[in-house]
């Protein structure tokens, strides 16, 4: 969990440290945060998830996701309520990467619903199927969402940002694979089951990534003269 | 073999589709109604006229920009990206150089009615 904080924390950093401005308000810029948050939440869920060796960690694991999503809903029905012409962006003729930015929602609130102790047997028959549905809709969620960010350019304007960020998003499912080749698959049958329960862990990094992001629309703020 | 037929298949279906929804969405944004802005000459007089005027001097005619940028085929689906990178383009540059500028990101500072040219 510090790891998740420190990671989340650089990145938003980092596009702080090229990109201060333009800001635009508060609210806006913290809904941007809580978006990058939710990536960022993403990109680390995918990094070590499928070896034995975190497997004490799964619950974590999918409290997480839970939180990726709830970060990711907030950041889209944020924005339809402070700036009300966002909703064009839900229009079939928006452009693409604003369409991304949905399919990744819709994909993140599969991956995460579909995959919890209950549901994850009524949606897919065995575990096997289960994994590598599992894996497909990562990849097809780091994709969309990665589109999304570089593509709206709104927090990641300077090219070399936009490259570094593009080289992160490719080493997640990269990493994500070598992991797996190092330290060996899970087995092919599921850990015993487990009550679907919130974690202190998940429940803090949760408040801790929102404070992040209000830190974050507040420096914004600070640096902007005229907002 | 069945792998590969489908990647022969599937390839070029898939950009077919791309193509296609790329032009739907070209149609689209051709044909839907103008979206309110507002805009005031007032908070303008330090940029020169032909910046935002340029038919004043590249003899793409009279008129309004709306006239055109609404209504001419061969640029009416582009008036997102290109007003965007006007407007909110020279916002952006100035604001982040410390200086007065307009609205950079949230759509409705720009994007309510007004009657003011
Ligand atoms: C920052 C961009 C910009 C600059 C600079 C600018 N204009 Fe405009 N002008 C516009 C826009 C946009 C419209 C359309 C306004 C609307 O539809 O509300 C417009 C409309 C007009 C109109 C038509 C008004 C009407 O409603 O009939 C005239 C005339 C005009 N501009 C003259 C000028 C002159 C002269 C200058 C230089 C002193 C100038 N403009 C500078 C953007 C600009
Ligand atoms: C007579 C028609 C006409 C009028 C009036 C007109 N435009 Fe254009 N505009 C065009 C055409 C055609 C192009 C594409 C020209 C080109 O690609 O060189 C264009 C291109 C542009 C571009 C993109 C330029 C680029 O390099 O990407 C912008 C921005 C723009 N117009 C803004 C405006 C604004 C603002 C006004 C009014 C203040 C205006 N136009 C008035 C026809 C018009
Ligand atoms: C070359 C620079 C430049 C361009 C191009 C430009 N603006 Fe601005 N705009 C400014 C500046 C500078 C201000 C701030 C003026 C001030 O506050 O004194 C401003 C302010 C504004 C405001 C805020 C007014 C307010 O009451 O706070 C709006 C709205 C606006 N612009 C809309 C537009 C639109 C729409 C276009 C494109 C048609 C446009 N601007 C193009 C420089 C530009
Ligand atoms: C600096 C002012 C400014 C800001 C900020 C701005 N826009 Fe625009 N936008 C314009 C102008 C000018 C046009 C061209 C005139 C028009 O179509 O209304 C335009 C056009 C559009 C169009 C095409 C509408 C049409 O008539 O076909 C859409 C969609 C749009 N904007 C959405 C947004 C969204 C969503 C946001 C916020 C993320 C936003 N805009 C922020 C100035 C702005």
């Amino acid at each position: 969990m510090p790891a998740l904080i420190a990671f989340a924390g650089f990145v938003l950093a980092f596009t702080l440290a090229a990109g201060a401005l333009p800001a635009a308000g508060f609210w806006w810029d913290l809904l941007a945060a809580l978006g990058l948050c939710s990536a960022t939440v993403v990109a680390f869920l995918g990094w070590d998830s499928e070896s034995p060796a975190a497997q004490p960690r799964l619950r974590l694991h999918r409290n997480l996701g839970f939180v990726a999503a709830g970060l990711a809903t907030g950041h889209a029905f944020g924005y339809l309520i402070i700036d009300s012409t966002v909703l064009e962006y839900l229009m079939p003729a928006a452009p693409a990467y604003m369409l991304a930015g949905l399919v990744a929602w819709v994909v993140l609130i599969g991956i995460t619903f579909t995959s919890a102790p209950g549901s994850r047997k009524r949606y897919y028959k065995g575990f096997p199927t289960f994994r590598r549905w599992h894996r497909g809709l990562f990849l097809i969620l780091v994709v969309t969402a990665g589109w999304h960010i570089l593509g709206t350019g709104f927090s990641l304007e300077a090219p070399w940002q936009q490259g570094l960020a593009a080289a992160v998003l490719c080493a997640v499912p990269v990493l994500a694979y070598w992991h797996r080749r190092r330290y060996g698959t899970l087995p092919l049958t599921p850990g015993p089951p487990h009550a679907a329960k919130a974690d202190a862990g998940a429940v803090l990094s949760c408040l801790t990534l929102v404070v992040l992001s209000a830190a974050y629309a507040t420096v914004k703020l600070l640096v902007c003269s005229g907002c | 073999m069945q792998r590969l037929l489908i990647i022969l298949i599937g390839v070029p279906v898939l950009i077919g589709a791309t193509w296609l929804a790329h032009l739907g969405q070209l149609e689209l944004r051709s044909n839907r109604p103008m979206l309110a802005v507002t805009f005031a000459h007032a908070d303008h007089t330090t940029v020169s006229c032909v910046v935002c005027h340029h038919n004043f001097i590249d003899r793409t005619g009279p008129g309004l920009c709306f006239d055109c940028h609404k209504n001419d085929p061969s640029v009416n689906a582009l008036i997102e990206d290109q007003f965007h990178d006007l407007c909110r383009g020279c916002h952006v540059e100035r604001q982040s150089a410390g200086e007065e500028a307009g609205p950079t990101r949230r759509c409705d500072s720009c994007h309510t009615a007004d009657d003011a040219p």
